[in-house]
């Protein structure tokens, strides 16, 4: 009895221990979220704001023997969802069952650390916790990350207090205006998940080339053909893939630059390209998509920043002098 | 209500509206009455399409014809400034390119909806009212970004495809975008048909309880 009472006591304090070690640092919450977002099984509906506009959506998040599968989906409207599982992603859109598949990436970063969290404390981004508030029927700790400058967004989390899962997120300008908002209404975790929504949705469908090089690639050093000259404080070259051929034959570069936190994709791929990927800025949701032609290549740079990185970016890209 | 109807009035806040310059409350206002009136929302839309000209945002994807056209009325502003008798005079002055922007913007807008036709207008007016895209784009003040464009109806469906095969490989790579999991990708489903427009009364709460947040 009196082993049972230690043990019971030491589990305890154990718990107390990490929860006040998680409510001083907010750098330890930021890496709770992680975990949790990757290491558990949760499901849930949420809304999302942006541009005055607003979707339900839901996601299933199943971690078991068989690895991880995700499933993002409207709740209502046309169909559209995105499948994440073993296999790659698919994106399925419309009555019409379109499809646009893109089989795993399996390409070793040569930069093989992780750097999440690296600008926390690098003077990028300030963290700082903040006041707890209801969500989803769960108490959600605030956690800002306040970007240092115009080149990264910040965000404003509610994450759950026991588990780190993130509650509510919101997009943030430097001005620390809302661009976007995302909150769950509803939220399982655990065996509460039902697993047979990750097959619905799975049907025969008509599969839309995306152009984009599928398979392994070797690794490459920095010095490859293409690469960006001009970056925001504290981002580089994080993932490099030499260029290779897709399945329709186009030679393409892909390489992902990061500061731990935001990160953006370069695309360089021929003129002739299938796909009128259109030049200059657009933007798909709260991403900023930037294309430019140089030099019988089109130059493309995407990610989850303002405007002004993405161009900045594209414009700096040019040929490795050999 | 079609735009031979719209009120001046109606016109100048849709104006300043896109400009920005309209309180919170009064954009919600404009949001609901968007989201219920497809006249309204054409001229919003046709707005859009005409600064899309001006600024050369996205031109590949409006009618060249058009962009011509407003070119003309730009150059014909003036004339019509001149004789002081234009319809147009309801719109607020804006400052230096903004000014010839807007008139011809309305002067397009009026020229679409045949209530100026003149001698060179005719049957190509209608067919560009009729392009009236779907409303996406509703500016909603601090929740919206300064960049923020128009997604036009007529916009390539294998643009929109390419680029999300961008995104979609680009959060493959990234993995879990930062430890916010499926967060990243949620921009590729929005970007659909799916969104409610801000009409509903939830919607507009849910945002102005986003805004009085901060």
């Amino acid at each position: 009895m009196k082993l049972l009472a230690f043990c019971a006591s030491a589990v305890l304090l154990l718990g107390l221990s990490l929860q006040t070690i998680a409510g001083d640092d907010p750098q330890h919450w930021l890496e709770r979220m992680g975990a949790a977002m990757n290491q558990m099984s949760y499901q849930g509906t949420f809304i999302y704001i942006a541009g005055g506009r607003m979707e339900t959506m839901r996601i299933t998040h199943v971690i078991d023997e068989n690895g991880s599968r995700e499933r993002l989906s409207s709740v209502s409207g046309p169909r559209s969802e995105v499948v994440r599982d073993q296999s790659g992603m698919r994106w399925i859109s419309g009555e019409d069952e379109a499809v646009m598949a893109d089989p795993i990436v399996n390409w070793p970063m040569f930069l093989d650390q992780s750097i999440r969290g690296l600008s926390a404390h690098s003077g990028y981004y300030q963290l700082k916790l903040g006041d707890q508030k209801r969500i989803a029927e769960r108490i959600g700790q605030r956690l800002d990350i306040v970007a240092i400058d115009n080149y990264r967004y910040g965000y404003s989390l509610w994450l759950e207090s026991d588990s780190g899962l993130l509650l509510q997120w919101q997009l943030n300008d430097q001005n620390g205006e809302i661009l976007a908002k995302l909150e769950f209404t509803e939220l399982k975790m655990g065996s509460e998940v039902d697993m047979s929504e990750l097959k619905r949705g799975h049907s025969e469908t008509r599969q839309i080339a995306s152009g984009l090089p599928v398979g392994a690639a070797k690794p490459v050093s920095e010095r490859s053909n293409w690469k960006a000259y001009w970056l925001p404080p504290g981002f580089r070259m994080t993932a490099n893939r030499a260029p290779s051929q897709n399945t329709l034959g186009i030679i393409f570069q892909h390489q992902v630059y990061s500061d731990g936190i935001a990160s953006v994709s370069l695309y360089v791929e021929p003129l002739n390209v299938e796909a009128g990927a259109g030049l200059g800025l657009r933007e798909l949701g709260t991403s900023h998509i930037f294309s430019r032609k140089t030099n019988d290549v089109l130059v493309t740079v995407v990610g989850d920043v303002p405007a002004l990185t993405v161009e900045k970016i594209a414009e700096s890209v040019s040929q490795n002098q050999p | 209500m079609n735009p031979t109807d719209m009120t001046n009035d109606s016109r100048e806040n849709l104006s300043s509206f896109m400009d920005g310059e309209v309180d919170k409350s009064a954009g919600s206002f404009l949001v609901r009455r968007l989201a219920n009136d497809d006249d309204l929302r054409s001229t919003w839309n046709r707005y859009h399409m005409i600064r899309d000209c001006l600024h050369q945002q996205d031109a590949h994807l409006v009618h060249d014809d058009f962009c011509s056209r407003v070119r003309q009325a730009i150059d014909q502003e003036d004339l019509q400034e001149a004789d002081n008798k234009s319809p147009l005079g309801w719109i607020k002055p804006m400052a230096g390119a903004a000014i010839a922007a807007s008139v011809a913007l309305l002067a397009i807008l009026s020229v679409g909806s045949g209530q100026q036709a003149g001698p060179d207008s005719g049957p190509q007016a209608t067919p560009l009212a009729a392009q009236a895209v779907p409303f996406v784009s509703p500016n909603m003040g601090n929740l919206m970004p300064d960049s923020q464009p128009v997604n036009l109806a007529g916009q390539r469906a294998s643009e929109q495809e390419k680029a999300k095969a961008y995104l979609l490989r680009h959060y493959q790579v990234t993995g879990d975008g930062a430890g916010q999991g499926f967060v990243a990708l949620v921009p590729i489903l929005v970007t659909s048909d799916n969104a409610l427009q801000a009409d509903n009364p939830e919607v507009v709460a849910t945002i102005q309880e986003a805004e009085s947040a901060q």
